[in-house]
């Protein structure tokens, strides 16, 4: 089956935060309550500018 | 993960979202969203993520994503009258744990998925079907793709995730990297002073240049587009020597090894190819550079390789 063909395209962005050694996909990975932190405020404050800019459009 | 879709998890997930005024529904391919509606315009802004996570995997991937999202749609309907439409969706299976297929929703609501056929074979262990395991939850495997109306007229897409690799924290400037630079620079010998990042546009060449099996398969998996769609993939976690002392000959050396492939025999065939391989007479070697600039070259009684 072929794929349905792909619709309009949006932008779209990823915030990543660090990982500790670098690990994913393991029990041992990790990332500095801290930096979780921000990365949580960083997606926040991501998606108000995003919201900002798509009202505006 | 509990079932095919993550039920367990995704249950929970609606628990903390039910304080916030949001809708919720699932859509063909059993993602599940949660939309907050916006007072101006209605082309949404999506934020994503998956609560499903591989094999004994760990606490972020990948909860963060999901758990950060409804932070978000939280403070958004603290504050009131958002003005745009705001979704979150928790895609289904991103991880294929269970049959090893992954991304099932959101190849879904992107349109890429397109071996409905090849899915509708796979068995979980248990011998379970994949159209039967989804039926369980009301998914229907050849109407998935009509999830991709959920992403009609989507103003953005957001996601946050844990980074897969190195990068970052080796950018966090700290007093143990300072000691090592100090050490490093002055002709002695630390713990860290021979530590070294790969840079992530080399560490899938690394990964592959140190994998035997990788490296057993590459020739394989370069014969076609679908061949390399479905090759086998091994990629090294990391090695842990004991006793983890410079002057001392390894006594034993850890493997962290991650292998995948979407056939349940050949993965299992991989297994047995890398214990295979981690099991034989060490053998004396010269470590090779790899081009990331580590520029030490030791001599390591290797059981692993």
């Amino acid at each position: 089956m072929r794929p349905r063909s792909r619709g309009r395209a949006f932008p779209t962005v990823m915030v990543f935060v660090q990982s500790l050694r670098g690990l994913s996909h393991t029990k041992l990975e990790d990332t500095k309550e801290e930096h979780l932190e921000l990365a949580v405020q960083a997606l926040d404050r991501l998606a108000a500018k995003t919201i900002d800019r798509v009202a505006a459009s | 993960m509990d079932g095919h879709l993550g039920a367990g998890a995704r249950s929970g997930s609606a628990a903390k979202v039910a304080a916030i005024r949001t809708e919720e529904s699932v859509d063909a391919a059993g993602n599940q969203w949660f939309t907050l509606r916006g007072a101006l315009r209605p082309a949404p802004c999506c934020i994503g993520g998956h609560i499903d996570s591989v094999p004994n995997g760990g606490w972020l991937d990948g909860a963060l994503n999901v758990v950060a999202g409804v932070e978000v749609l939280r403070r958004l309907a603290e504050e009131g009258n958002a003005p745009v439409t705001v979704r979150l969706v928790n895609w289904a299976d991103e991880e294929g744990a269970r049959f090893g297929r992954s991304l099932f929703g959101s190849s879904a609501a992107a349109g890429s998925m397109a071996d409905q056929d090849e899915l509708r074979a796979r068995k979980d262990v248990a011998g379970i079907a994949l159209p039967d395991a989804l039926g369980e939850h009301g998914v229907d495997l050849d109407r998935a793709l009509d999830a991709a109306r959920e992403l009609e007229g989507a103003a953005a897409y957001l996601e946050l995730h844990i980074e897969q690799g190195p990068v970052l924290e080796a950018l966090e400037p700290s007093a143990r990297r300072r000691a090592a630079a100090r050490s490093a620079s002055s002709g002695t010998r630390s713990p860290f002073a021979a530590r070294r990042r790969t840079p992530a546009r080399r560490r899938w060449t690394s990964a592959a240049t140190h994998s035997p099996v990788r490296r057993g398969s590459s020739s394989r998996s370069a014969r076609s587009r679908g061949e390399r769609e479905t090759a086998p993939v091994c990629t090294m976690g990391g090695v842990v020597t004991k006793p983890g002392i410079v002057t001392s000959v390894v006594e034993t050396a850890e493997c962290l090894l991650d292998q995948r492939h979407l056939d349940a025999g050949k993965l299992a065939a991989m297994l047995d190819d890398a214990k295979r391989a981690s099991s034989g007479s060490p053998k004396k070697r010269t470590s090779r550079s790899n081009g990331s600039g580590s520029g030490t070259s030791s001599r390591s009684s290797s059981t692993t390789r």
